[in-house]
């Protein structure tokens, strides 16, 4: 009850105000009288933006203002050592030469397999639920491939899907040799590789994230359903999917988000963008624009133009997940 | 003496010259508080020994080169900073430069892909004298537009990578019954003959690699038969287009081979074209040098070397190859010692360090007329390269030669015409249209 | 804890899908071990079988003595541990704010924090580099850790927020009429309900970092501050690499996040609970 006599540290003290205009007893009482929810919710408010305010002030610093510089310079042929404005002319080009809608479309191949990802995460962390034998190392395992750095993993999965790798060895071995093929020789088998690697990795991120949401459920919500005829699939798909809905969210906007910004490091290593350019994400185009052409103007655009895009598609889902999310 | 008043960019291109000669080899007296200390960046010297993988730093060709040049130059420190050999390090350059923060000396791949950089490089002509510059080789691959010459000269070629051939299995090909030594084929046809008869003796012919199957042959080819670095400029600047008569049938002829190489050559690493050879299961692969460092150690004397065969008799060069000067030493523009810097360079190109750099076998071919490599060089196939590398009929690097932008497309293009995705007609054409693209934008 | 009891066969099949993909998991790590040991001329002649001789350790010298891995180890580890302490401390104010503080154009902040999420780094770097340039930062430990740390501020307050506003009010409520300012509520009630979720943005983190290598290229010039990705990458050569010498600087260099990853992960499975559900 201490919050309604002692103002806050900081605010003045109304109590003292009525001092000053004493004489009108008809008002006392008001001034007498704290007004503790006002003062309360601006101090809430205050501390609110005080919370937030180091993080935006080092993010905008550190990232925003570079950002703002680059969208200052897309409108420029700027190359590193000169800039002259040429207005729209970098997006003109950008329509008008296609480069950016094809290798659009390979960033949204991997977005529509997240999906894929995602229900075989869940599967896989319900099974790890069950603990059978060993699940405890399952689990540690399943990260591995998460932590190693693209440089191995590019590297690695070169040489087991080449004609003479080892997974043609392993396809030939077992009697499949008419699945044996030069994987990285055409579009679509690259594209089966590289989302191979992509679900490779991400599963120990699903699982350590769904794990997590599954330990908190309560079993009793769980052996009711059982115990009402609802089957394994039922259960997951009415009650286990719905409860871990954030959780999905995040995972959902996160890797959505590394398909549209973060393949480059992986296409680069494993297939440079071929056959042709049929694998080239569109970072790795604005890489191959800033650094290889020396053109950071143009790079500069079509990196505005990638910002728009998946701003609104984060967007969606964040709108999506956030009102699946609440009660 | 030369005191720090050489700063001013006038003085400096005039005296630079008087400098650099004064300069070598008998040092620099700045004063002494005066110490003036490089950063140079190195993206092409080497710090492994394969054979000794615990040698300290210090023992490598160019920490001593180093060494003996502060001794040379009391006043000066040079700062090594090892970047790794990939494309990267054109990225880290360029984005210090832009803040005129990088090196005051580099060393990187010549050609195109340190032309880009251009905006951030001295100029270095005016800093050597005409006999200084008549000794070096190779000055068409540190210029724009490859005309020896011309003023805007960026770099200084620093060492050859040899020129690309043959390497094979000479007990493989003495199982066919050819002796390359006497009866190699000069042409196409004769080419593909020898090819068949390998084939049919059982072993795969070629092992080729994502890079080589393109760049060692069709483009050597098409090299040759436009008359070398001057033919694929006129390419790249449009005096000459890609979908000409004869040079679809170069295409369409080339895209024959994949009937004698092995499968997926278009997304193979060097190391796999490698393992191909060391387990016999191919005859012949292509590349320079480093073929041979890699595989010696398997297969020792049973390693041959041997030009590509021409397309046809009647190419305008003959016996040649690509390779040459790959590497290039060069000054940024925004470097407060420049002088100093372009001592450093000339020490590394006099005839001294030549032959120290020869001797210790790690580092590039050399391309200087006053030094003969091969005095010093102790493998044979080493001073065969060092030989074919100063030829006229090494054609310098087609993809250093050719926009950034179009050598990207002749990659992602290669693999869609040597899988028979697309025709010749239409690789050359899509060729085309990115050139024309490139200079209309 | 078990949800329900499962047949015999099926924990068996299930048993045989896990030991499955775990398989696949592992088998990078069985590579990098093998190939470590091998000769660069080995490795080329037979990439994917076993090496010939089980003690050969000179790769492993090279990277400790010439390439001097212990002291890239050294600089990546000072870098993670400012970036972890910075973004942390930025973080989770800033996400408890989010989650249970109401202030104007709260959600509009928020959406505008997660948007950062979405810049690929390539978009800014030259910019940044130049602006740390000015400020004479290049080469330095506290640009690394400014650069890590800001880029990882919004996807941690991303998941933190979400996370605590899990966290029940009734808790919150006790501490504030125990007279508990905010620093108090802060180290007694919301850090460690909040615990498990910590350490799952730490460990995203802590991974993140120590595999990037653009930041570090960019903004180390020299070889005394390099991380461990950057120096390991100059083993690349032009044409001809030591394949098993790189190889073996990139399974050591993966070697503590995956310690980090381990002992850690404790804490996180009883992580993630408040918030996953509501």
């Amino acid at each position: 009850m201490s919050a309604t006599n002692s103002p806050a540290p900081g605010m003045r003290d109304p109590n003292r105000e009525s001092r000053v205009t004493m004489g009108e007893r008809e008002s006392r009482p008001v001034f007498t009288r704290p007004q503790p929810k006002i003062s309360l919710k601006r101090r809430e408010q205050i501390t609110g933006l005080l919370s937030i305010l180091p993080a935006f002030l080092l993010v905008g610093i550190v990232v925003w203002w570079p950002i703002a510089r680059s969208f200052r310079y897309s409108f420029t042929d700027w190359n590193g050592a000169k800039a002259n404005w040429i207005g729209l002319d970098n997006y003109r080009n950008i329509f008008e030469r296609g480069d950016f809608w094809t290798p659009l479309k390979t960033n949204f191949v991997f977005f529509l397999s997240i999906p894929g990802i995602l229900l075989i995460s869940l599967v896989v962390s319900v099974l790890l639920f069950e603990e059978t034998p060993g699940w405890r190392f399952f689990r540690s395992v399943y990260y591995i491939p998460t932590i190693l750095s693209t440089a191995i993993v590019g590297m690695l999965m070169r040489v087991m899907f080449s004609p003479r790798g080892a997974v043609n060895g392993l396809l030939k071995a077992a009697g499949f040799d008419g699945l044996s093929r030069n994987w990285l020789g055409t579009t679509s088998t690259a594209f089966v590789v590289l989302i191979f690697i992509f679900y490779w990795q991400t599963l120990g991120q699903g699982v350590l994230i769904f794990l997590s949401g599954l330990a908190s459920i309560s079993t009793d919500l769980i052996e009711a359903a059982r115990l009402d005829g609802a089957n394994w699939w039922q259960r997951l798909t009415q009650i286990l999917i719905p409860l871990l809905m954030p959780t999905i969210g995040f995972f959902f906007i996160f890797n959505a988000v590394y398909c549209f910004v973060g393949l480059f490091a992986l296409v680069y290593t494993v297939t440079n963008g071929g056959p042709g350019f049929s694998t080239t994400p569109i970072d790795l185009l604005i890489y191959r624009k800033a650094f290889e052409s020396g053109d950071l103007g143009y790079a500069s655009a079509l990196s505005v133009m990638l910002f728009i895009i998946v701003l609104f598609i984060s967007a969606v889902q964040l709108r999506f997940f956030d009102r699946r999310s609440t009660e | 003496m030369i005191t720090r008043k050489l700063s001013r960019r006038d003085t400096l291109k005039i005296g630079g010259v008087a400098a650099g000669a004064a300069l070598l080899p008998t040092g620099f007296a700045a004063n002494a508080q005066d110490e003036v200390t490089l950063t140079f960046w190195s993206g092409t010297y080497t710090f492994q020994d394969p054979t000794d993988k615990t040698k300290d730093k210090s023992e490598f060709y160019i920490y001593q080169a180093i060494d003996r040049f502060q001794v040379a130059n009391p006043g000066i420190k040079v700062e090594l900073e090892n970047l790794a050999q990939d494309p990267t390090m054109f990225v880290k350059y360029r984005t210090a430069s832009v803040a005129s923060n990088g090196p005051d000396i580099a060393s990187m791949w010549s050609g195109t892909y340190f032309l880009s950089l251009k905006d951030f490089i001295e100029p270095i002509a005016t800093y050597f004298t005409p006999e200084e510059k008549a000794r070096i080789l190779g000055w068409e691959a540190v210029v724009e537009n490859f005309d020896p010459n011309s003023p805007d000269i960026y770099g200084v070629p620093s060492g050859s990578d040899g020129t690309v051939c043959f390497f094979y299995n000479k007990e493989l090909m003495a199982e066919v019954g050819v002796d390359p030594a006497t009866n190699w084929p000069t042409d196409f046809e004769g080419f593909v003959s020898l090819l068949e008869q390998i084939k049919t003796a059982g072993t795969t012919p070629l092992g080729l690699e994502s890079y080589g199957y393109l760049w060692h042959i069709l483009m050597y080819w098409i090299a040759q038969t436009v008359g070398g670095s001057a033919g694929i400029g006129e390419l790249g600047n449009g005096t000459r287009k890609f979908n000409d008569p004869v040079l679809v049938d170069i295409v369409a002829k080339w895209q024959g081979l994949t009937a004698y190489s092995a499968e997926g050559a278009e997304s193979m690493q060097i190391s796999d074209s490698e393992q191909l050879l060391l387990n016999n299961e191919s005859v012949l692969t292509t590349g320079g040098i480093w073929i041979a460092n890699d595989t010696r150690p398997v297969m020792g004397d049973n390693l041959g070397m041997i030009k590509i065969p021409n397309f046809s008799t009647d190419a305008p060069i003959q016996n040649g190859g690509i390779g040459g000067p790959g590497h290039a030493l060069f000054v940024s523009n925004y470097s407060e010692h420049k002088a100093e810097a372009v001592a450093f360079i000339k020490f590394l190109m006099s005839p001294e360090e030549q032959v120290f750099k020869a001797q210790s076998g790690q580092s590039t071919l050399l391309n200087v007329t006053d030094v003969d490599g091969t005095q010093y060089y102790v493998d044979e196939l080493l001073k065969t390269q060092q030989t074919w590398s100063n030829e006229p009929s090494t054609i310098f690097w087609p993809d250093n030669t050719l926009p950034a932008d179009l050598t990207t497309e002749i990659n992602a293009q290669g693999q869609l015409v040597w899988t028979g995705q697309i025709s010749a007609e239409e690789f050359l054409s899509a060729l085309d249209a990115k050139r024309d693209e490139l200079l209309g934008a | 804890m078990k949800v329900q009891p499962v047949g015999f066969v099926a924990r068996w099949v299930i048993f045989g899908v896990l030991a499955f993909l775990a398989t696949i998991a592992l088998y990078p790590l069985f590579f990098m071990a093998m190939s470590s040991i091998k000769t660069a001329t080995q490795y080329i002649k037979d990439p994917i079988g076993l090496p010939n001789s089980w003690t050969y350790f000179e790769n492993y010298k090279a990277m400790f003595t010439e390439f001097g891995i212990p002291r890239y180890f050294w600089n990546t580890f000072i870098c993670i541990v400012g970036a972890s302490i910075l973004t942390l401390s930025l973080s989770i104010p800033a996400s408890f704010a989010f989650a249970k503080i109401s202030f104007p154009f709260r959600g509009f902040l928020r959406m505008a924090m997660i948007a950062t999420l979405i810049v690929p780094a390539i978009t800014f770097i030259v910019p940044a580099y130049v602006m740390m340039a000015k400020l004479d930062l290049i080469s330095t430990y506290r640009v690394v850790i400014l650069l890590w740390a800001a880029t990882t501020v919004p996807s941690n307050v991303f998941l933190l927020s979400s996370l605590m506003r899990g966290i029940p009010n009734d808790i919150l409520e006790a501490a504030k009429i125990d007279g508990a300012g905010y620093w108090e509520t802060m180290r007694r009630a919301v850090i460690p309900l909040s615990a498990p979720g910590i350490v799952t943005v730490s460990i995203f983190n802590v991974t993140t970092w120590w595999n990037d290598l653009l930041i570090p290229l960019i903004f180390l010039q020299t070889n005394d501050k390099m991380t461990v990705t950057v120096g390991v990458s100059t083993v690349v050569g032009r044409f001809s690499t030591d394949i098993p010498l790189l190889i073996t600087g990139l399974l050591l260099s993966c070697l503590p996040p995956l310690v980090v990853y381990l002992a850690l992960q404790r804490i996180i499975r009883r992580g993630l609970v408040i918030g996953a559900v509501r």
